[in-house]
């Protein structure tokens, strides 16, 4: 079974352009073939390992297939080098299905959140949640808020978990069920901090993501359990190396992942089969020490009494000591066995003791906008600069902390919602109106926009609307109507279809805000009616975007019922009735009516296409054409000319959006394109491109998004032992 | 005595300590298709982070910000009010950081700041804006607004037979970022 496995995923590495030389050289190849030699068992373990750093050079060498990618994933950065990799559905689905397995041995199941803690781990599961950001009061009563909600697990670097952990030292906490550490080697001084402060058991996580590695200790013997089933691995030189069993994607064969580790030689007391091992460390991370030089994973790091959390640096001539957290009672004899230890480990040398580094200096803050200020950039301003201030006062300062909760969340759910959002919106739309139409008008659509993130929520909306009759009266403004309708998306609102008349509509910034979230909202809701269109013209929401920027400036309302009609796959208007489009408009609507109505009908659709080439004037509206064009070929699964489309894409990029700069090309509307021609760049011998068409047409989120921004400040891994050369 | 004096050097010795050690985190990446004859060496991604230190912006009111050989000492060179440049040690004061380029030092010539020079700058001119590795993972437009590093990412001219101008592209853009550009349009 194991050698099955093995020979399928050599068979497929052999084709690739990266893997030739190292085959050929192992003497695993025909060379008139170039297929895989009858005795390959005898020759495999000939095969010199190849490393991170190898694949990262050229990583389009190394992708045997362009089609299947179901998963895209960014390998941990050590010392900044990120490989980004893709692997295709099934082994997205072992992936997921090994680490249900490993954590139900300690009873965790999918009833009990995993919370992420000030890491750079995103929430996995629908329960789970990530807090991240700066480690400071407001982070700890976040954290214990969560917790107090129902038991969960607590995950993430132990460095990292033991900065909080020592935060919270003395204090009482909610039920813990488990702390979970990966990402990093642990320390003794760490465990013992963790289990004392969250009093839960102690689990050890390991992974390597791009090899399939993974690994859990057991409850029983504590012993790291690599999961044997979806890798081959082996040690040499130390070094652990594997094959990765199910990446078919782009296979990964003898990859040194650069960790050492010691496989143990008698099976776990705890009877599971399988592999077990100790990691000790990454193998650049070595330290000088009186019995010579080692891992850093095998100093051993005790906890010492009053000391809390600290740091090692070796230099050249001195021990640094960073005490980074210390009881509150302390006493200079605590240094003591910490003092001795140092010399006992390390010899004579100089110790030189630091305290806490001091916070980074503070951002002088900014200026906040008066209600009146802040409305009106929220219309006609920059989002970026208006939630990089305070928040204003006010009557409106509510509806304000709702909206940059939304956009900014400060809990990264796995489900996307947030009840802390949800409870919010909730006490917004049950405050009084103001009785001052701007100020109620803007609570007003910021309810809209708030149960667009929330999902939909009937009452949310119908407060919402209730708050705008009464600011504007009964003819809603342009930007009101547009919120209104971005609704009908995803929601079943069949009641707004009655204030939607079919017209030019001039829309504002926090409409088109608004409508990046709606729309992802919309692709969910096609996607689980199984629309069609979902999986020819993927990512969707990548059009849906293009289609804003396109028409942001010249915006009709009639676009709004378009988009709807994509998602629901159903006539929701008359065309003709539109008397006020301009012709490539016009055109246009009838083109994306074919989409979903005619897609399998090619006559139709070429007309459509040709009637809208036609009516196209501008160097904008020509580009459209064009674009409009691939999206059709791909309805029609065509085979797309790679070189052509490629050259095009680019070409056409300025010209589709006026406000990119000279040299920029912007891949989101041409992303279900680049996608497809893939593939086509991989079979024409140019894998290098494949790679790159694969890694342009990214699916765009808002989740990534908000945990990019929220984990950007504090999310780095800090080794507690480490070594430093003097300049 | 060890334990009589380290009370005292608690509140003033720190050191920039994180730079070196296992920094793991997913950064930002320059895609770069370049044109090469030699498949083996064509396209490759350019890492933006070989260097996983803190990063500040140059905040001077109107001049150039001295650089200096040690902390204080004599100037060796200046930089420019809005640069962005890596902070790779502080001295003990704190008051003093060691800047360097995103480039490193050395060999490289920048035209708008001809006196670029590494060196000993003073903090209080400084806005620490995190950590450089930190950016967003995958590219990402620089979030200009948010502080983040306007570091071309680079993208592709490459094995295709037509020719085309070099083009820089990002992915996994920032949303409100996005919102931001669309809404460019709108003042046309
Ligand atoms: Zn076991």
């Amino acid at each position: 079974m194991l050698i099955s496995k093995i020979h399928k995923v050599l068979a497929i590495a052999a084709r690739v352009p990266g893997n030739r030389q190292r085959f050929l050289d192992a003497g695993l190849l025909e060379t008139k073939t170039g297929q895989l030699v009858e005795h390959w068992r005898e020759k495999f373990p000939n095969l010199q390992p190849i490393d991170k750093a190898e694949i990262r050079n050229s990583p389009g060498l190394f992708l045997a297939n362009a089609s299947d990618v179901v998963y895209r994933g960014t390998t941990s950065g050590s010392r900044g080098q990120v490989l980004t990799y893709f692997a295709g559905e099934e082994w997205n689905r072992l992936r997921v299905a090994a680490r249900m397995r490993s954590l139900r041995w300690w009873g965790i199941d999918d009833s009990i959140p995993i919370v992420n803690v000030a890491s750079r781990l995103q929430p996995i599961r629908s329960v789970d949640v990530t807090l991240a950001g700066e480690i400071d009061e407001g982070f700890l009563t976040r954290l214990l808020e969560v917790l107090s909600v129902r038991p969960a697990v607590v995950r993430g670097y132990p460095s990292r978990l033991c900065e909080v952990a020592s935060r919270l030292y003395g204090k009482s906490l909610p039920t813990v069920l488990g702390v979970i550490v990966t990402g990093e080697g642990w320390f003794e001084f760490q465990k013992s901090l963790l289990e004392r402060v969250f009093d839960a058991p102690f689990i050890d996580e390991y992974g390597c993501q791009e090899t399939g590695i993974s690994g859990l200790t057991c409850p029983e013997a504590n012993r790291l359990h690599l999961d044997s089933d979806r890798c081959l691995y082996e040690v040499i030189d130390g070094q652990l190396v594997t094959t990765d069993l199910y990446n078919f994607t782009m296979p990964m064969v003898r990859y040194c992942c650069g960790d050492v580790v010691e496989l143990e030689e008698t099976p776990c007391s705890c009877g599971r089969k399988g592999l077990t091992a100790t990691v000790c460390g990454r193998v650049e991370d070595t330290i000088e020490t009186s019995r010579g030089r080692v891992f850093s994973g095998n100093v051993k790091l005790p906890p010492f009494p009053g000391i809390l959390n600290y740091q090692v640096i070796r230099r050249e001539t001195s021990i640094d000591l960073i005490l980074k957290e210390v009881v509150e009672k302390w006493s200079d004899r605590n240094l003591e066995p910490l003092d001795n230890w140092i010399r006992h480990t390390f010899g004579n040398l100089e110790i030189r003791y630091f305290g806490k580094p001091p916070s980074p200096p503070e951002v002088p803050p900014r200026e906040v906008l008066s209600e009146k200020d802040w409305i009106s950039q929220l219309t006609s301003g920059s989002w970026g600069d208006l939630f990089d201030r305070s928040l204003p006062q006010g009557n409106i300062a509510a509806a304000a902390k709702l909206l940059k909760q939304a956009i900014d969340p400060s809990i990264i759910s796995g489900s996307g919602i947030s009840e802390a959002t949800r409870n919010l919106a909730i006490a917004v739309s049950q405050t009084p109106t103001t009785g001052n139409p701007d100020i109620d008008r803007t609570i007003g659509r910021i309810l809209l926009f708030a149960n667009t993130v929330l999902g939909g929520d009937e009452l949310l909306c119908d407060r919402a609307v209730e708050i705008l009759r009464e600011a504007e009266g009964d003819r809603f403004s342009d930007p009101t109507q547009f919120d209104l309708y971005l609704l009908s998306l995803y929601q079943k609102t069949e009641k707004l279809q009655s204030i939607l008349d079919y017209r030019p509509c001039q829309i504002d910034r926090f409409n088109i805000h608004h409508s990046l979230y709606g729309f992802e909202g919309a692709i969910a809701t096609a996607r689980n009616r199984n629309s069609p269109l979902t999986k020819s013209l993927n990512p969707l929401l990548a059009i849906f975007i293009a289609d804003l920027n396109f028409f942001a400036s010249r915006f009709h309302t009639a676009i709004l019922a378009s988009w709807r009609e994509l998602i629901w796959n159903r006539e929701i208007w008359e065309i003709s009735r539109i008397t006020d489009a301009d012709s490539f408009l016009t055109a246009w609507l009838h083109l994306r009516r074919a989409f979903w109505k005619n897609r399998k009908t090619p006559e139709i659709l070429e007309a459509a296409l040709t009637k809208l080439r036609e009516t196209a004037k501008t160097p904008q509206e020509q580009a459209k054409a064009i674009l409009e064009t691939g999206y059709v070929n791909l309805l029609l699964e065509k085979q797309l000319d790679s070189e052509f489309w490629l050259t095009t894409a680019m070409q056409q990029s300025q010209n589709l959006d006026r406000t990119l700069e000279k040299g920029e090309f912007d891949p989101l509307p041409w992303s279900p394109i680049l996608r497809n021609i893939a593939q086509g760049f991989l079979n024409g011998g140019k894998p290098e491109l494949a790679y790159q068409c694969l890694l342009a047409s990214a699916p765009p989120s808002s989740r990534v998004s908000a945990f990019e921004r929220l984990a950007k400040h504090c999310n780095r891994k800090q080794s507690p032992i480490f070594e430093i050369r003097d300049r | 005595m060890v334990l009589r004096s380290w009370t005292r050097a608690i509140g003033l010795v720190f050191a920039t300590l994180f730079s070196f050690l296992g920094l793991k985190s997913a950064n930002a990446q320059v895609e770069d298709f370049v044109k090469s004859s030699n498949e083996s060496d064509a396209p490759r991604i350019v890492q933006n982070c070989y260097f996983p230190g803190e990063y500040a912006r140059v905040s001077t009111r109107n001049t150039d910000l001295n650089v200096r050989q040690t902390p204080g000492g004599r100037i060796v060179g200046s930089i420019p009010r809005g640069w962005e440049v890596l902070v790779r040690e502080t001295d003990r004061s704190g008051r003093w950081v060691f800047v360097t380029s995103h480039y490193g030092s050395g060999s490289v010539y920048f035209g708008s700041a001809p006196n670029f020079n590494e060196g000993w700058v003073s903090a209080d001119y400084l806005t620490f804006l995190g950590s450089y590795c930190d950016k967003p993972s995958m590219g990402g437009r620089p979030m200009n607004n948010k502080g983040m590093s306007p570091k071309p990412f680079y993208f592709m001219e490459s094995q295709l037979e037509t020719q085309v101008e070099p083009q820089r592209f990002s992915v996994y853009e920032d949303w409100t970022n996005l919102g931001d550009r669309i809404s460019k349009s709108l003042d046309d």
